[in-house]
């Protein structure tokens, strides 16, 4: 039943993950949304209480203790809608990742179009890809058949044939998907139909009656184009099919909280599409969340989204995954010390064992942060082409962004933001200028999820307190000798002095600018390096706002410098920290 | 506060539940003593189709072959049985390939579903049924030893506990392995060389469980054709004394390992299961309590990775680390008496 926001003040959040479950509360203050506070519980989807409610009534207890809000009943419920003494709440979000991901099999006409675009279509949800079945693998009908029958999967994807192309060949493939659901005795699994429209009857007819069908719009409308809005949409809503049958709680979740429960993926992709069609329309925004479950990007521009979920970039959900997705040596590389690969993965197999563990020394620290600079590389690996779409260059180029969000336990809850600052700067490795903003309280995505009918809320909500401006950076592209200077800036500070500087190739600088402070910088770029002001060699003025690191200059290089000499590699990482923290 | 807890218990009542991982039928009865081999529950897993050609190998059309078929939709079958034909002067026809039932008849072809050997669920200990699930499975119960791992590599195996060939903080080698162990199941501190492992195998043993092991074995152990059981953590170090000295006092009895991957979802773990001869002990196991002063815990981070200790304090507020990580601590009094912090969530409560 739609819900009209306008009469309604109070907001509680819930963000199930599969390690913490977090109960927010965003009230009206002053005549603006604002977030009141978090409490946290361990998530409860895991044996032994196998049910999402438990872990979402010690989140909001807890979340009670530090609000002093009353949101339970006596006997424990919540109190929905708010009564006029105050208590409860007139409004409820959810976003879930807890729960295994959804088990995939894709079906499709090309390796390369189809199948293709089905696989993007599934990195935008926790979903594990078992089996590709497509026109030109030469298996039989029976191979195809026993294929999807041994995978048990939750989940079909059938792409294949463009508007107004190919009808016969898709229907040859579903035989058989229909056959598979047949005789699927026990636990028939979703089909979400994202292929040619034109035999969307057929489909229906075929597969109508043999389990849930969703039909959805074409993924892949021309060859040249891939067009997954809508069908992200659907995926949402077979994801929420799913999740009801198999994930006990999830159901009561879904039933109270408004437009039903969502991924915190999804969340994020509507917040990076508000945001991108809010601000500078010549330069995108991404969000990132490494996250237990899974990393999720989210990048957009101009209201134009990509989005990119992978479960095997979590940092425990993948439990053994990681280590076989990894190079060890890539991890150490980004380690100031060192390790044998051996006690590497013995580390490693121990954090994946206990999510929830912490690292108690520095060095277990450094590779936690290492883990989150490997993670974000890969995702991004994984959406070049996507991101590429977005006005990307080849990899590790990204499109002009302006901010970058950024969410996780592992950057939220980092010692130092300078520690924090590094993970993104190292592994995104943004270009021009951008500024960094930390989710410290994990409401992005929740807030994603109330802006679907309230849009002020998310606004207000991430204006005032939410995010952290972590720092301003700016990241000039080029290459030089190191030691040659490739930026001016002239600088002028709010009491009105005024600094010339120089930034020389290979460096990281930092220049604090307290909150509250703004700073005005007049850049030019030397050598033809681009600040993404207008072209190569072109400057400008900037004015940047204070944040908890300032402005950091980062000449390093796009990509980073590769050092074989180990020695030489661990002084240049200690050399950016100390850095960054003005040591 | 509420962890996870882990077993080390040298009498308890252990109860297990059997599941099948498709519905299917149960053998056994409420009240029904099991071996560890009993079959306790049977079902089909995924079964296998086959579609034949029968058009094509009548030499007709897909619409001819229609009035030769001589089975119906529904059908069980046996290999060699005649599925259609006889056509023409030579009487041709053709037979079934597989044993099984015919599901589908259609355009010339015959969708057949293979018989295939039933799934069987054995009781994986010497137990007794104490509940029946009517089509998934039974709830076993014993009385006996009980000590869960961190790790398995998936096989299950019952042998005699062989005499423990090292000490409790010694590395187990291949040097201690001899004929004494046997065919039996080994207890090892901690294993960090491939040549332990093979040597293990050439023996052969039924098992092997220890205290750690070393991460970049995991390819090999996972070959291994015997039971491994990981019961502290991944590195070189010894098997908490709990554990090693339980193990120890149990020499030549008979034993279970299950050695399946821990499945946080489904709340499985590793674990050996000893049926002592004890009748009528009835205490209470719990998979999770609430952490106090005086919990026995285990500390699952370095430096203080598999030891084990009591909270001494719970801490109010949040403290810094030496690396600086804010965190809800405890402070933790480990066997020799040395008390050190530890962030709650480095901690799983053992019962011993």
């Amino acid at each position: 039943m739609p819900v009209s926001f306008v009469k309604a003040d109070s907001l509680l959040a819930l963000d199930i993950g599969t390690v913490n479950t977090r109960a927010s509360l965003f009230d009206v203050v002053d005549a603006r949304y604002r977030y009141l506070g978090s409490g946290e519980a361990p998530s409860t989807a895991n044996a032994p209480y196998h049910d999402l409610s438990e872990g979402v009534h010690q989140a909001i207890e807890r979340l009670q203790q530090i609000t002093g809000r009353v949101l339970l009943d006596e006997d424990a419920k919540l109190i929905l809608p708010a009564r006029v003494d105050g208590t409860g709440v007139d409004l409820v979000v959810s976003t879930v990742s807890a729960g295994p991901p959804l088990k995939a099999v894709l079906v499709g006409l090309l390796a390369d179009i189809s199948l293709e675009s089905a696989a993007n279509l599934l990195s935008t949800t926790y979903a594990q890809i078992l089996e590709q079945i497509y026109l030109g693998d030469h298996r039989s009908l029976q191979s195809r058949l026993n294929l999807i029958l041994k995978s048990q999967a939750d989940l079909i994807v059938v792409a294949g044939g463009t508007e107004g192309g190919a009808e016969r060949a898709v229907m040859q493939m579903l035989e058989a998907v229909g056959l598979a659901c047949l005789f699927s005795e026990q636990n028939r699994p979703t089909i979400l139909y994202v292929g040619n429209s034109a035999i969307r009857d057929q489909v229906k007819n075929t597969l109508g009656s043999l389990g849930t069908l969703v039909l959805s719009s074409n993924i892949r409308p021309t060859l040249e184009n891939e067009n997954l809005e809508v069908a992200r949409l659907d995926l949402m809503s077979a994801f929420r099919q799913i999740r009801n049958a198999h994930l006990p709680g999830f159901y009561e979740i879904d039933q109270i909280s408004n437009g039903g429960a969502i991924t915190p993926a999804f969340g994020w992709e509507r917040v990076v599409r508000m945001l991108s069609k809010a601000y500078d329309q010549r330069k995108g925004v991404m969000g990132v969340d490494i996250g237990a479950a899974a990393t999720i990007i989210a990048a957009g521009l101009g209201g134009k989204t990509t989005l990119g979920v992978f479960p095997q970039y979590g940092l425990a959900n993948a439990a053994l995954r990681n280590l076989e997705q990894i190079s060890i040596k890539d991890l150490a590389d980004w380690l100031p010390f060192d390790i044998s690969p051996n006690v590497l993965k013995n580390i490693l197999l121990t954090k994946q064992t206990y999510p929830a563990s912490l690292p108690m020394n520095e060095e277990e620290l450094e590779i936690e942060l290492a883990l989150g600079r490997l993670m974000l590389q890969s995702s991004l690996r994984q959406m070049r082409k996507r991101l590429k779409e977005l006005g990307g260059g080849e990899l590790p180029i990204l499109p002009p962004l302006e901010p970058i969000i950024a969410a996780g336990s592992l950057l939220t809850r980092a010692p130092r933001w300078s520690q924090a600052a590094l993970v993104l700067l190292d592994g995104l490795q943004p270009s021009g200028i951008t500024t960094l903003v930390l989710d410290q309280h994990h409401v992005v995505a929740s807030l994603g999820a109330a802006a679907a009918f309230n849009p002020v809320l998310a606004v207000q909500a991430m204006d005032f307190g939410t995010l952290l401006n972590l720092a301003s950076v700016i990241a000039p592209l080029g290459h030089a000798r190191p030691g040659t200077v490739v930026l001016k800036a002239k600088l002028t500070y709010e009491d009105g002095r005024q600094e010339n500087l120089e930034f020389r190739y290979g460096s990281l600088y930092r220049l604090p600018v307290p909150f509250g402070q703004t700073l005005q910088l007049h850049l030019q770029p030397l050598h033809g390096f681009d600040l993404g002001m207008g072209g190569a060699g072109m400057g400008g003025k900037v004015r940047l706002s204070g944040s908890a690191l300032g402005v950091i200059v980062d000449t390093r290089g796009r990509p980073l410098p590769v050092f074989r000499d180990p020695k030489r590699r661990q002084e240049w990482l200690r050399k950016n920290l100390a850095v960054l923290e003005n040591r | 506060m509420q962890l996870s807890v882990t077993h080390f218990q040298p009498l308890t009542t252990i109860r297990r539940e059997r599941y099948l991982p498709f519905a299917g039928k149960v053998l056994a009865r409420k009240g029904q003593r099991v071996q560890a081999t009993d079959i306790v529950a049977e079902c089909e897993l995924t079964p296998e189709f086959v579609l034949v050609e029968v058009a094509r190998g009548l030499g007709l059309s897909a619409q001819q072959a229609e009035a030769y078929m001589q089975v119906k939709v529904g059908m069980d079958i046996e290999k060699g049985d005649v599925l259609a034909g006889p056509v023409g002067i030579m009487k041709r026809v053709v037979r079934s390939p597989y044993s099984g039932r015919v599901m589908l008849i259609g355009d010339g072809q015959l969708l057949l579903r293979l018989k295939s050997q039933p799934y069987s669920l054995q009781a994986g200990f010497e137990a007794t049924v104490v509940e029946v699930i009517a089509e998934r499975g039974v709830i076993l119960q014993t009385v006996g030893v009980l000590a869960q791992g961190i790790w398995g590599n998936g096989r299950v195996a019952n042998g005699i506990l062989a005499p423990v060939p090292g000490q409790a903080d010694e590395e187990l080698t291949e040097n201690h392995l001899d004929q004494r162990a046997q065919n039996g199941i080994l207890i090892g501190s901690y294993v960090t060389k491939e040549a332990t492992l093979e040597k293990a195998a050439t023996l052969p043993i039924r098992g092997l469980v220890l205290g750690a092991l070393e991460a970049t074995l995991i390819p090999l152990a996972e070959k291994m054709p015997f039971p491994i059981l990981v019961l502290d953590g991944f590195g070189a170090y010894p098997m908490n004394r709990y554990a090693f000295q339980m193990l120890v006092s149990n020499e030549k009895r008979e034993a279970y390992i299950h050695a399946e991957k821990w499945d946080a979802f489904r709340g499985t773990k590793p674990e050996i299961i000893i049926p002592l001869p004890v009748e009528d002990y009835q205490t209470e196991s719990h998979d999770t309590a609430e952490l106090s002063v005086g919990t026995s815990v285990r500390i699952v981070r370095a430096p203080y990775c598999g030891r084990i200790g009591k909270v001494e304090k719970l801490l109010d507020g949040r403290v810094i680390l030496s690396n600086g990580l804010s965190v809800q601590a405890a402070h933790v009094r480990l066997a020799d008496e040395e008390v050190v912090l530890s962030p709650i969530a480095n901690l799983e409560i053992v019962e011993t």
